[in-house]
């Protein structure tokens, strides 16, 4: 990997719209000029090496998310976003760890975002449901619904030749997923927990 | 199908706020009344969610990788110059190699089908054994042998999430000659996905008196290398 720098429009538009190999060029570099800096924030703040790793991480997908999905438009620079999301998550962190115990600060526990951390049952049950559907099927699916991909993209990516192609294939792995999810009564409601 | 399809497609625009305005109010009127619809909402709330912690995850696993290699950059370097995709990949290969077929062919005619799938399985036409076991495991889900080298096959095939699901089942079934086994492939597996803390976990956690132990060991400490 170079040492130039390169400037925040055209990581943007990279994670934004890039071909896959954009994309992981673009992580990687967001990955290497910020977690030094995140990183030495954290250990001089009671947290340690693997806390660093999974906070900055945290705020990394944080990031990919919110431009995939909720069409962020940077006031500041990236450095600085990423820097003020982990420093959010690291003192929510250390204030939930500190007040396990009291039941009235009960807020604490509400993650960053809106999405409320998952159980680690249910992310076993969502391990084995999708153990049993395809790769194809995962990638369909992960790139429409999480990546925000358009149909086209998403064609080109998996090799199908036409939109309707892939409209179709999405159903099917949909009706697929819902099959195994309500194949155990036991998993679904496990699962169902996730939209309260 | 085109039915159904709409059906889809007016629950993903409500869901992802595209519904507007009358469109908007007609369809949240017609949630109140049917509760068909309201339960199909449930289900596909439901399943964009398991996708979305799906997609969130892998990503993780992508960005775990690049941990690994800036935290590599700045040790001295031990492992050379490769890619840490290619590393795990040649200790994959290594490591790596189907199960020997040791169950005698049999003559009756309900096994016939596992006799085909064996015998496909040991000519190293995976694909085609991997069809044959999938047929015999509709009916006998939890046979352990099946779900074994049913296992292997998608592994050859490089189906590693498939191939996961089919060890970890052997596992979960009351001890069985293939459980030991089975953790062994499991880790491979992970492996085979770059799932490089999974691995990790899996071959820890395998027993002194598994016969794979050493290897395992040695597995590990080239994995904590990365």
């Amino acid at each position: 990997m170079g040492v130039r720098i390169i400037n925040d429009a055209k990581l943007i538009l990279n994670l934004k719209r890039g071909s896959e190999k954009e994309i992981n060029y673009t992580l990687e570099y967001l990955y290497k000029s910020n977690f030094p800096v995140i990183e030495r924030f954290i250990t001089a703040n009671s947290g340690s090496s693997e806390d660093a790793k999974d906070v900055f991480q945290d705020a990394l997908i944080t990031f990919y998310q919110n431009l995939k999905h909720k069409d962020l438009v940077l006031t500041c620079s990236i450095s600085t976003y990423l820097y003020s999301v982990s420093r959010n998550l690291w003192l929510k962190k250390l204030k939930r760890s500190k007040n396990l115990t009291k039941m009235e600060d009960f807020e604490d526990f509400m993650s960053v975002d809106d999405e409320k951390p998952i159980s680690k049952e249910a992310f076993k049950v969502l391990e084995s449901v999708f153990s049993e559907i395809s790769e194809k099927c995962i990638k369909v699916l992960t790139y429409f619904y999480f990546d925000n991909l358009s149909m086209k993209e998403i064609g080109r990516l998996t090799g199908y030749k036409s939109e309707q192609a892939v409209k179709n294939k999405k159903y099917k792995c949909m009706q697929e997923l819902l099959r195994i999810i309500t194949s155990s009564k036991k998993n679904e409601l496990i699962l169902r927990e996730l939209i309260s | 199908m085109k039915e159904e399809y709409k059906r889809l497609e007016l629950l993903e625009s409500y869901i992802s706020g595209k519904l507007k305005g009358n469109k908007k109010k007609e369809f949240e009127e017609q949630l109140d009344k049917d509760t068909m619809l309201k339960k199909d909402l449930d289900k596909m709330l439901v399943l964009q969610k398991v996708i979305r912690i799906k997609g969130r995850d892998e990503l993780k696993n992508k960005l775990n990788i690049i941990h690994g290699k800036v935290i590599k950059d700045k040790k001295p370097k031990k492992v050379s110059n490769r890619s840490i995709n290619e590393f795990i990949n040649s200790l994959f290969d290594k490591y790596f190699s189907p199960y020997e077929n040791l169950i005698t062919v049999r003559s009756s005619k309900k096994e016939e089908l596992q006799d085909s799938a064996m015998k496909a399985y040991g000519q190293g036409n995976y694909s085609e054994a991997v069809k044959l076991f999938k047929k015999i495991l509709k009916d006998s889900q939890k046979n352990p042998s099946v779900l074994f080298y049913c296992g292997i096959s998608l592994l050859e095939l490089g189906k590693h999430n498939e191939a996961k699901n089919k060890f970890m089942k052997i596992i979960k079934l009351s001890d069985n000659p293939f459980t030991e086994k089975a953790e062994w492939y499991l880790g491979l597996s992970y492996l085979k996905g770059y799932n490089v803390d999974k691995a990790i976990k899996v071959f820890e956690g395998i027993d002194k008196d598994n016969s794979d132990y050493r290897t395992a060991r040695n597995i590990l400490n080239k994995l904590k290398d990365i």
